[in-house]
């Protein structure tokens, strides 16, 4: 119950080497130069490891927000910089307005569920739930209240005299919860905690997280790597990459308007399909063009364009899977691989030398077989155009 | 079916042979050394056996006089088992207690992710240093440092501290103090280590967990790291406590076998070497071993119960 906000956040590691590295005579080396430069991604400088930079975010009281983004884009460590596990290198943290900065963590009255679970194992399931109130000397009374309230809605009323090790990992991921709710903190943060579940499990945990949302009124930040759970469960998602925001939005924005090539990819399963195409401009409509095909955008799209000024232009083109269809005319590919998946099927298939992925309805695909060459096509309202200078998306 | 076909044999090759091969050098020497020798003890202690001048008295079957007359008082009026048992303990005490405490705030202070200290394969291995020295060469050196005419005692004259030496090695206050702070020196690095292994094995996020929870750094103390480093703490107890009872070559050098003073520094295994002395009493020192190894086992089983209690 809370709102939370992080303005120009930044965290460096520092360097375990001496700043500067000095050649012989203590002549400073020619290679070493003054610029930043970047190794794996991240940002390398004179402080040390840029993990994260220029994060600002406003999460609104009682508000979902999912952080996601692939392994090393700094999103758990924006999150151990919330819970105050990290120390913020720059910028600034408010919780309902306090500056949090250098609060120690015990007294910026969160809650965590870590992707390990880190539950005490020498302490039974109730204990576990119940520590946090024991510390703070709340009455007993209260704390079997709010530890049986807790279990119960979590279902795991059976289990409060076991210790972890005897339980299954959906149970411990459930007595994480448990123990973080309990305390009815004012942000609740999640660091993957399905991560270690396996598929059927994790997409169960899912949904009893978007029920137990529900259920409590507390503010999340939660961070997945899994797109998945970052549109299922998030008000608003905050896709990272090499410690920057990519873009913030909800589900649905991220998803139709990806910011740039980077979300586009990230975002939506199965990936978009890219191809190497041209933004065209005929009697003032914008088209995109391939050597095959030539697709003029839709109202929308060119109102955007225009308003942007975007010029004619070589652009990577971007077209979701589910967005394309089988043509009598169109991008011609091969198909390499037909999987079904149930009511629909995938088409791997190698267009201009590319692989692409295809979602067709389940009788296209028994029509169509594997090393078959065939025509997609796709609607002008549906496709993304990208810079190929700056990777980011014409159109905003 | 073709005439002379038959179910193929089914050939089972046992390696356990050459895990018994591998490990019998072990079992060989173990027997020659260790096991024949211990038997032998417990069979001498049934005995009269020890040489008076040229003579050598038995071995005679006694039963459990060799028992009996370990528990009799002796001309001073007191049982010597019994007060050596009691040095040894006293001695042990005022060593390891200082040993696990300090052991304990190093290794707390050298894991502590907050503080990072730098250089920390530097301290380990100075800290270990002391260990590494014979105990018998340690107690050389400070029995050299603290005689009478040793280097302090001469900084303690010359700087008007005290105008006569001090007797170090012939107060009991002094001697056991120097015994405890010689066991403490040569042990302390040990148990940090041992500590620090246990303490570092415990999952990071349980204490980050506990940070979140609202702990402060002495409840996530006693509360996540003492429990969870239970194991390794009893482990590092019950072999101190061992190595305690058996506490000779510090005591033994440093007051040059004597006990001195008045044998309020004599431990067990001292009584014990005694017999092995001029009257090599076999039978005497054969009970004494079996009663060292009773103690032993019964106060490691009562600590390792006590503790491991939860």
């Amino acid at each position: 119950m809370a709102e939370v906000i992080l303005k120009n956040i930044k965290k460096v590691y520092p360097n375990s080497e001496p700043k500067e590295k000095k050649g012989l005579f203590g002549k400073k080396k020619k290679d070493d130069e003054e610029k930043p430069h970047h190794t794996h991604h991240l940002q390398i400088t004179d402080e040390g490891v840029v993990a994260v930079q220029e994060f600002s975010l406003n999460i609104k009281d009682k508000e979902f927000i999912v952080l996601v983004g692939p392994s090393g884009c700094g999103k758990s460590t924006t999150l151990r910089m919330v819970a105050g596990l990290e120390e913020i290198s720059g910028g600034e943290l408010y919780i309902d307005g306090v500056l949090m900065n250098s609060v120690e963590p015990k007294d910026r009255d969160i809650a965590m569920v870590f992707q390990s679970y880190a539950l005490y194992p020498h302490m039974t399931v109730y204990d576990n739930m119940a520590y946090s109130l024991k510390i703070k000397n709340v009455p007993k009374a209260e704390i079997d209240k709010k530890v049986r309230e807790a279990a119960e809605i979590l279902d795991i009323t059976q289990y409060l005299n076991r210790k972890p090790k005897a339980l299954s990992g959906g149970q411990r991921q459930r007595v994480a919860i448990g123990r973080a709710i309990v305390r009815n903190p004012k942000v609740l943060l999640m660091d993957e905690p399905l991560s270690n579940l396996d598929a059927k499990l994790r997409n169960q945990m899912r949904a009893e997280i978007i029920k137990l949302r529900q259920r409590i009124n507390t503010t999340f930040i939660y961070v997945t790597h899994d797109q998945t759970e970052a549109m299922t469960l998030g008000d608003r998602i905050v896709v990272m990459k090499d410690g920057f925001i990519m873009q913030i939005g909800t589900p649905q924005e991220v998803f139709d308007h990806p910011a740039n090539l980077f979300v586009a990819g990230f975002i939506g399963t199965p990936q978009m399909n890219f191809f190497d195409a041209k933004l065209a401009i005929h009697n003032g409509d914008y088209y995109v063009e391939t050597e095959d095909v030539s697709v003029k955008l839709s109202d929308s799209k060119q109102k955007r364009l225009k308003e942007k000024g975007v010029k004619e232009q070589p652009v990577t083109l971007g077209v979701r899977p589910e967005h394309m269809e089988i043509a009598e005319t169109g991008i011609p590919g091969k198909i390499d691989v037909t999987e079904l998946m149930g009511s629909s099927s995938h088409l791997h298939m190698t267009i201009k030398g590319k692989d692409a992925i295809v979602i067709v309805p389940r009788s296209d695909s028994q029509e169509n077989h594997m090393g078959e060459e065939i025509h997609l096509s796709f609607d002008g309202s549906n496709a993304h155009v990208f810079s190929l200078e700056d990777q980011h998306n014409l159109e905003y | 079916m073709e005439k002379g076909t038959s179910s193929p044999k089914t050939r089972s090759i046992s390696y356990a042979k050459w895990g018994y091969i591998f490990i019998l050098p072990f079992f060989i020497v173990y027997a020659i050394f260790t096991l024949y020798p211990q038997l032998l003890t417990v069979y001498n202690s049934f005995f009269e056996y020890y040489r008076d001048g040229l003579t050598v008295v038995g071995p005679n079957f006694v039963g459990l006089a060799n028992y009996k007359a370990l528990f009799t008082a002796n001309s001073a009026g007191y049982v010597p088992i019994f007060k050596f048992l009691g040095n040894t303990i006293w001695l042990w005490v005022i060593g390891a207690l200082p040993q696990f405490t300090i052991a304990m705030l190093l290794a707390l202070f050298f894991t502590s992710t907050r503080l990072n200290i730098k250089g920390q394969q530097f301290f380990k291995t100075v800290i270990y240093m002391p260990n590494l020295i014979m105990a018998s060469a340690f107690a050389m050196l400070f029995f050299a440092l603290f005689s009478q005419v040793g280097p302090v005692n001469q900084l303690l004259v010359s700087s008007g501290i005290t105008q006569q030496p001090i007797n170090f090695l012939g107060m009991r206050i002094y001697v056991q103090s120097l015994i405890g702070l010689m066991n403490f020196l040569m042990w302390f690095g040990n148990t940090t280590i041992l500590l620090m292994a246990g303490i570092q094995g415990i999952d990071e996020s349980l204490f980050e967990s506990a940070r979140l929870d609202g702990s402060t750094s002495t409840q996530v103390f006693f509360n996540i790291t003492m429990p969870l480093l239970m194991p390794i703490f009893i482990y590092v107890f019950i072999t101190s406590m061992i190595g305690g009872i058996q506490m000779f070559d510090v005591p033994q050098v440093l007051t040059n076998g004597h006990g001195i003073p008045d044998n309020t520094s004599t431990t067990l295994i001292m009584y014990l070497n005694n017999f092995l002395g001029i009257s090599k009493n076999y039978g005497m020192a054969g009970a004494v071993s079996m009663l060292l190894f009773v103690i032993t086992a019964v106060l490691s089983t009562f600590v390792f119960k006590t503790i491991n209690k939860k």
